[in-house]
């Protein structure tokens, strides 16, 4: 088209992008109008169709959902549209004490009980190096006395 | 909520108009939908076949569409649309976006024309003397269209393509979509004055 399109024009090719954006709104009255009758002609279109009749089970399927719900108001909230059905949890897969991450819920206890653990297996083995440590030590000075013990009587006896 | 014309029922005695039945849905009554169900689902059914071409697909669009009517009668706005046009939107838009999501649209020609061999499910009855009559003028009225006009027209209201869009699928300048396009529209308006009349 290398003219500027006319009003019309512009009012059925916006009637058609507003299929695809859902958008747009008539300026004025007169654009409203004209709007709503090119609207009602692209709502006319699929009249040309064959007709195809449903399977009954698919209207009894539609009022048994609907028939479920007709207490309930019908706002937005009320969203009744199938959904895909949520996916099954899996199941835990139990995890071996040491692999399993700690959350942050279980933290404090966890390391209180990762603390004690190391107190009581450090504790002792300090313990019995400290006494090993020291009957090396005693071992040593008694054999070093002994031995200078042995000098002394050598010496007396010559 | 305005009137949206007089709706004959499928029997073809006066029953309440499309509009009276939505405002029934706001209220929360199932027969009421039952009633706009047995009205429109055969057309919403053909139209989501024609833009799906896959039957089990159609028929899941056309019980989103009526639950989606349940949900948000309240959202109808009787200014921009009558009735039958919001559900045929609805639909064309839940189905083109089908579509989208599956990146079909190749297979999905195919697919049509294999249909089209197999025929359609129109059982007689589904179809009241009103809708048949209406049928028939809509379709005598678009193949009365040049056949380049039709096309530019149903791809964009079948497949949702943009005038872009069609311009580069057809290799044409953009400005002779757009004209096909305006020329289709402004005679179908011209030529089905009277259904929109009733629509209004």
């Amino acid at each position: 088209m290398n003219v500027d399109p006319s009003p019309e024009d512009r009012t059925i090719l916006a009637a058609l992008e507003e299929l695809e954006t859902g958008a747009g709104e008539p300026a004025t009255e007169a654009d409203e109008t004209l709007a709503r009758l090119y609207t009602e002609v692209l709502g006319l279109i699929p009249y040309e169709l064959e007709p195809a009749a449903p399977r009954p089970e698919l209207r009894s399927r539609l009022l048994a959902a609907v028939r479920g719900d007709e207490t309930l108001p019908g706002d937005e909230t009320q969203e009744m549209e199938p959904r895909p059905a949520p996916q099954a949890r899996p199941a835990p897969v139990p995890v071996p004490a040491a692999s399993r991450e700690i959350t942050s819920r279980e933290l404090p206890v966890a390391r209180g009980m990762a603390m004690s653990k190391q107190r009581r297996s450090v504790w002792p083995m300090a313990l019995a190096a400290a006494l090993i440590l020291a009957l090396g030590g005693l071992c040593g000075w008694l054999f070093l006395r002994q031995a200078r013990m042995e000098e002394t009587i050598a010496s007396l006896e010559t | 909520m305005p009137e949206t014309g007089p709706l004959p029922s499928l029997t073809g005695s006066p029953g309440p108009t499309d509009a009276m039945l939505l405002r029934q849905v706001l209220e929360r009554r199932p027969e009421a939908l039952a009633e706009l169900y047995d009205r429109h689902a055969p057309t919403l059914l053909a139209l989501a076949r024609r833009i799906l071409a896959g039957t089990s697909d159609a028929e899941e669009i056309l019980q989103e569409v009526f639950l989606h009517v349940w949900n948000n009668a309240a959202r109808y706005d009787a200014a921009r649309s009558s009735v039958s046009t919001w559900l045929v939107l609805i639909t064309r838009s839940r189905a083109i976006d089908r579509l989208r999501n599956r990146r079909v649209v190749e297979r999905v020609h195919e697919a049509a024309h294999q249909e089209d061999r197999i025929g359609h499910a129109s059982p007689e009855g589904v179809e009241s003397v009103f809708f048949r009559e209406r049928r028939q003028r809509v379709k005598s009225e678009l193949d009365k269209l040049p056949p380049e006009q039709k096309q530019v027209l149903e791809m964009a209201f079948y497949e949702g393509l943009s005038q872009s869009e069609i311009a580069d699928r057809a290799a044409l300048p953009l400005g002779t979509v757009k004209t096909r396009t305006l020329l289709a529209m402004k005679k179908l308006r011209g030529a089905l004055r009277s259904d929109i009349r009733e629509l209004l």
